[in-house]
């Protein structure tokens, strides 16, 4: 079956990870979830994708390709303007025929709820899938009455159900007749919900109930638990090298090209990304750091987002808060791409470098600094 | 440069042939044809122009299951029909196609005037000299042998006859592949025209024929038969796609990042000061001095680290492959001279190398093709591993030669003692850092395009450097020739007030190369030269640099080895906004080939 995957959004408050690339490309497990979500869509009897993109597509279109590395083929088709998502579905009317899926570039679900709603296709479109969750409140919450979606409200105040729109639809091509009745909403947007009210009120929405793992990142401190959540076997890459006296702990994964030097520890869930060089006797725990970063000699690295192409100085010092009961990461330390830590620096959560910094040796952050500052010294 | 496709097998011939085609076409080409062998005979079809002009001439479907295909880039005559390939003798039974250039043409054609000539090429006399062979008796293969014997030049043929189940492949001086598949066989100029169906490719040698069956594959060299192996290739059909990229040319230079990696993967220790090159390149501490050939950008790149080795203490220089000349000062026991080709095909630099081999020097070649013709002729290769490229200007594959020759500078001066281990450590930091630095350039493209788009109306563009920053410079006029034919000059910076500065008006528009290892305090008088003329600078290198200069500046953070080859992907990324913008056939521009096979 054909999936339109939209990939277009710009996730803002994912700043400043999403500076220079969109949400779909942010690393989970060393890889962009926008791959998560394609293998695991191949995985699950997709057989053709189109990728809406719009926001730094050609993030996308470099690391998707034609899809050879997925072993599905790949369309793109472009949204210019970020207007919603059923706008975004838009854009893919001339990409599909009869009856296809839609799945959200930025959220990595179960093959098995994606196979589902393949199934369920074949019976009933429109169809959506729908999943529960122990704190429903957050997400867009549905009503089923026998099989059917009766409601659905995006982020209600209250609510009885413990049901969510788990984001993978079955449509036909009578959808975008719905879009195109659509008044944008009070944001100046068309979105997908609202295209998927409207079914409501005409001939129904079918609810395929799902269940197994459902990830989305909202936040940058997300990176860090979504990992394990994905039960993926830590891996090190066969062209990384881990010094002989580096210790490597068993929720790591390495990915190509990356440089471990003597009497680093890498502990907890931490996941680095390709041609990233460690230094000797840095510490690195429970973190993400993106490719091609430089962590030199004796920095520590604990509960903190390192972006892509950042130097962290010797001896420097990034750490966020963990929950001492849960052990889970509260407040994460976020660095922006391309930003330079000096020597000696300290920056404690919830402290945020922005993208393209350049902070002093021996500063000492704790607050959000915006994109291209100078950080002089505090 | 022309393009050949064969296929022999149980599938339909004509639509693995199209696809061919569709593959060789990056190669550039300005005119195609196709050949089918059936039960009525050989049909053949012809046209002028792009392939589309050749589809309204092709049936939709044919039985036929064994064929030929071609495209020509036009030496011997225009691009017109009557000189498309293939090309056949007086009586339509035997069908020609050839890559190369028959250097005794004229003196053989002389020799058969009783027969109808009907193009200007000197492949159809191929196909009538084999016309008068068939009347003396022996094997298909045998006639062709007396045929080819008496051809000067550089061939690769592949040969279809009416009454034969087999197509006949011939290689001398340039590249044939033959492809094993499961259904069938391919013969092709280069892998990318086939891989859709196989990966098993064997490489033919100078002097081979190939007799090719379905079932059957006997290979010649002179009376002996002789077996190539098969190699598998490691790229991916899919590979040569665009992926929904506007072009390849812009898809090419947006994955720099990640060839650049692939490209340093397990090259570079920063740690220890050392390279790790997987191949043995041989005893290197005999090496006194290093002579790199090239055409193009290849040359632009040999220049660059010529002139970085030099400051290694290398002696180092880089000839333009068309202009090696036997230099009596070059002595063969120190000299290395070294290559650089990224197709691996390039007639000119084959021709430098074949002379330096029989001048006696070591040679070394780097290239991004396995298994290409300089791979076979020289001592050793190193490979600088950027994948496929596809557009005609080259991209990527300028960066990964220019960081693959630095690293070879950097493991020559650590055998030669040259160069300390901090030296080589600071320069192998450098050079590790790329990757990062290019994806921080790319993400600065904001600023690029407003740069190209303020620049595309300027009637010429002139480009300024010093150091490593001029072959950037030539890089980069290049670049902007080539793919929006607008006029681009590169001059040394200091060479300007000697002559080019007369060109130089207000339409005129100045790309100066401030990085350091650019000689940026030097170059800034040369930009105020220009500025009082009322040209319009665009710099690159340090914003603390040209902040005090021009509005129009591009940042690089990049060290003294690295940062003029950074600022390349600016100049790329301009050249392709412009040619963009003037609507240009950015991937295949007009007169180009990828591949310069001949000289």
């Amino acid at each position: 079956m054909h999936a339109v995957i939209l990939a277009a959004g710009a996730g803002r408050r994912l700043w400043p990870l999403t500076a220079y690339r969109p949400k779909p490309m942010l690393p989970v497990a060393a890889r962009p979830i926008i791959g998560h979500v394609i293998e695991t869509a191949a995985a699950a009897g997709v057989n053709a994708i189109t990728l809406v993109v719009g926001y730094k597509a050609d993030r996308i279109r470099d690391y998707v390709g034609d899809g050879a590395r997925f072993d599905v083929p790949v369309s793109y088709v472009e949204q210019q303007h970020q207007l919603g998502t059923a706008h975004a579905l838009a854009q893919a009317v001339d990409a599909v025929d009869d009856v296809f899926l839609v799945l959200n570039g930025d959220q990595i679900v179960d093959a098995s709820a994606i196979a589902a709603v393949v199934a369920a296709a074949d019976q009933e479109t429109p169809g959506m899938a729908v999943t529960s969750v122990d704190d429903p409140i957050a997400y867009g919450v549905v009503t089923v009455t026998d099989g059917w979606v009766t409601a659905i409200d995006e982020k209600p105040n209250q609510t009885t159900s413990g049901l969510i729109n788990a984001g993978i639809y079955a449509f036909d091509t009578t959808i975008f007749d719905v879009i195109d009745g659509l008044s944008p909403d009070l944001a100046g947007e068309l979105s997908l919900v609202a295209a998927i009210s409207r079914c409501i009120e005409g001939d129904g929405v079918a609810a395929v109930p799902t269940s197994g793992r459902w990830v989305d990142v909202t936040a940058p401190g997300d990176l860090l638990t979504v990992g394990a959540t994905l039960h993926r076997e830590p891996a090190i890459d066969e062209t990384a090298s881990v010094d002989a006296t580096a210790v490597v702990g068993p929720g790591v994964t390495l990915a190509a090209d990356v440089r471990v030097g003597p009497h680093v520890v890498l502990s907890g869930d931490v996941d680095v990304g390709a041609n990233v060089t460690i230094g000797p006797q840095v510490n690195v725990e429970d973190s993400v750091i993106m490719p091609d970063s430089h962590i030199e000699a004796t920095a520590t690295v604990a509960t903190s987002v390192v972006g892509q192409n950042v130097r962290i100085g010797r001896a420097a010092v990034t750490v966020g808060r963990t929950t001492p009961e849960t052990d889970s990461p509260d407040s994460v330390v976020v660095i922006g791409d391309h930003s330079r830590i000096g020597p000696a620096a300290l920056l404690e959560a919830p402290a945020a470098v922005g993208v393209d910094c350049q902070v002093a040796a021996g500063a000492h952050l704790r607050d959000r600094i915006g994109d291209a500052t100078q950080v002089v010294s505090r | 440069m022309c393009g050949i496709i064969g296929y022999i097998g149980s599938d339909a011939a004509l639509p693995i042939l199209t696809g061919g085609l569709d593959r060789l076409s990056y190669r550039g080409y300005d005119s195609a044809g196709i050949a089918l062998l059936d039960g009525d005979g050989i049909q053949q079809y012809r046209a002028s122009g792009k392939l589309d002009e050749l589809r309204a001439v092709l049936p939709e479907t044919a039985s036929a299951t064994i064929g030929v295909g071609h495209t020509r880039w036009s030496t011997h005559g225009p691009p017109t029909t009557e000189n498309a390939h293939p090309q056949f003798d007086c009586t339509g039974d035997i069908a020609v196609v050839h890559n190369g250039v028959i250097s005794n043409a004229g003196a053989l054609r002389a020799e058969l005037e009783d027969h109808i000539f009907t193009s200007e090429t000197d492949t159809e006399l191929i196909a009538h000299m084999l016309e008068d062979a068939r009347t003396a008796g022996g094997t298909a293969a045998t006639q062709i042998r007396s045929v080819i014997e008496q051809l000067e030049g550089s061939y690769a043929l592949v040969i279809a006859l009416a009454d034969d189940a087999h197509l006949y492949a011939v290689r001398q001086h340039s590249p044939l592949v033959i492809g094993d598949g499961s259904h069938g066989r391919f013969i092709a100029s280069d892998v990318p025209a086939f891989i859709e169906h196989t990966d098993a490719v064997r490489y033919l040698e100078d002097g081979d024929l190939a007799v090719v069956g379905e079932e059957s594959l006997h290979i010649m060299s002179g009376d002996s038969r002789v077996s190539r192996p098969v190699d598998r290739v490691g790229w991916d059909p899919e590979v040569a796609e665009k992926g929904g990229f506007a072009h390849f040319m812009l898809k090419e230079i947006i994955e720099q990042p990640d060839a650049m990696r692939q490209s340093l993967s397990g090259r570079v220790d920063p740690a220890s000061g050392t390279v790790n090159f997987e191949t043995d390149l041989g005893q290197l501490g005999g090496v006194d001095t290093v002579v790199l050939v090239g055409c193009g950008t290849s040359h632009y790149a040999a220049s660059y680290a010529a002139t970085a080795m030099e400051s290694n203490g290398i002696h180092a220089e880089a000839v333009i492959a068309s202009e090696y000349r036997e230099r009596p000062h070059w002595d063969t026991g120190d000299t290395l001279i070294i290559a650089v080709t990224q197709s691996g095909e390039t007639a000119d630099t084959l021709t430098a190398m074949r002379a330096a081999r029989r001048q006696g020097y070591r040679i070394m070649a780097v290239t991004n093709t396995v298994g290409s013709s300089i791979t076979r002729l020289c001592d050793h290769s190193v490979f600088i591993r950027a994948g496929p490229e596809i557009g005609v200007a080259a991209t990527k594959t300028f960066s990964t030669q220019v960081a693959t020759l630095l690293l070879f500078g950097v493991a020559l001066g650590e055998v030669r003692g040259t160069l300390s281990r901090t030296e080589r450590r600071r320069q192998l930091e450098a050079i590790d850092a790329l990757p990062g630095q290019l994806q921080a350039m790319l993400d600065a493209r904001a600023v690029i395009d407003e740069i190209a788009a303020m620049a595309a109306s300027a009637s010429n563009h002139v480009f300024i450097g010093r150091a490593l920053g001029l072959p950037v410079a030539r890089e980069g006029a290049l670049k902007l020739k080539e793919i929006s034919y607008a006029h681009a000059e590169a001059f040394p910076a200091g060479e300007l007030k000697h002559g080019p500065l007369a060109l130089v008006t207000e339409e005129t528009v100045v790309y100066a190369l401030l990085t350091p290892g650019a000689e940026p305090e030097r170059t800034v008088t040369n930009v105020k030269e220009v500025q009082a003329r009322g040209a319009t600078v665009v710099a690159i290198g340090q914003p603390e640099r040209w902040r005090p200069l021009t509005e129009w500046g591009i940042a690089v953070d990049a060290s003294a080895t690295t940062g003029p080859l950074l600022s390349t992907l600016a100049l790329q990324l301009i050249a392709y906004e412009i040619a963009a913008a003037a609507g240009r056939d950015i991937d295949q521009p007009r007169n180009l080939a990828k591949s310069v096979t001949v000289e």
